[in-house]
């Protein structure tokens, strides 16, 4: 029987690998390029966009990412990279565990000189958005409401 | 004839992309999720759960690292005003801040715990290394 056109196949070897997964049932040396959309006006992300590296290039101001619905959102990822000298805001309303704040509404990269080249990687876990931050500079502050 | 049962598979297209390898053997525009695991206790990570985002919840938790192994990888959050710890299996393998032979990285400090997180891989030479990822840029990580 043939396969579907549509499964994911590896059908060379990566590192002189056949994949598959290992003997923990995990995917070894997996290699992929992300998901990379930049976004210059506000936007909501989608659920079936898990895993896309957002980015900011090409904004002229502002750009604010609205995560999705925490109950519709389990175990998605996103990455969020600010590109231009304009604040990058990451929201979800009470639902942000970031910065010492465990039900923050937004995080943002808003501070002069301090925000090319920041970034988050937001994960869900069915009720948070668990925020790590990745600043372009150690001392970069984030800010948190 | 059957698929073998650990096959890599995605039933349909991503972003109006069929799943497959590029030019360069790799996949294109990957979507996936993580595994996300509570914790509210101490826990001795496994190597099967490579690629997981663990949660410190409503107690202290020091999570200690699997037999090394090039390319295991995990994620470590705060998410209380509660303590975490990452150590590593042996002692003096494991790179963080300025220490190349270190034994732990932490959040132990209240106030600055929640938020802050640990990214940890293992590499080659079978260290572990660590990108600390502060909440604030004042928190301040322990590192022995």
């Amino acid at each position: 029987m043939p396969l579907p056109s549509t499964i994911q196949t590896q059908m060379d070897v990566f590192l002189n690998k056949a994949p598959n997964v290992d003997d923990n049932n995990i995917v070894d040396d997996i290699a992929f390029k992300f998901n990379v959309v930049a976004k210059t006006a506000a936007y909501t992300c989608k659920v079936k966009e898990s895993g896309t590296y957002f980015t900011t290039e090409g904004a002229g101001g502002g750009v604010t990412f609205t995560l999705p619905a925490v109950a519709n959102s389990d175990n998605v990822v996103y990455w969020f990279y600010c590109a231009e000298d304009y604040a990058m805001t990451i929201a979800a309303s009470s639902t942000l565990v970031v910065g010492n704040n465990a039900a923050a509404n937004t995080v943002s990269c808003d501070q002069a000189t301090q925000i090319v080249g920041t970034a988050f990687m937001a994960v869900c876990d069915g009720s948070l958005w668990y925020v790590f931050p990745i600043r372009g500079q150690g001392d970069n502050v984030i800010t948190v409401a | 004839m059957p698929s073998p049962s650990t096959r890599q598979t995605q039933m349909d297209t991503f972003m109006g992309k069929t799943a497959g390898l590029d030019s360069n053997k790799i996949i294109d525009d990957i979507a996936y999720t993580m595994r996300v695991e509570a914790k509210a206790d101490d826990y001795t990570v496994l190597a099967s759960e490579s690629g997981t985002v663990f949660v410190q919840t409503t107690a202290d938790c020091d999570f200690t690292l699997p037999t090394r192994e090039a390319g295991l990888i995990y994620w470590f959050i705060g998410s209380s005003n509660h303590e975490l710890r990452v150590t590593s299996d042996v002692t003096q393998k494991m790179t963080a801040f300025n220490d190349a032979a270190a034994a732990y990285v932490e959040f132990t400090t209240t106030g600055e715990q929640i938020g802050s997180g640990f990214m940890v891989y293992c590499d080659d030479g079978l260290f572990w290394n660590v990108c600390t990822m502060p909440g604030l840029v004042a928190s301040t990580m322990g590192i022995a």
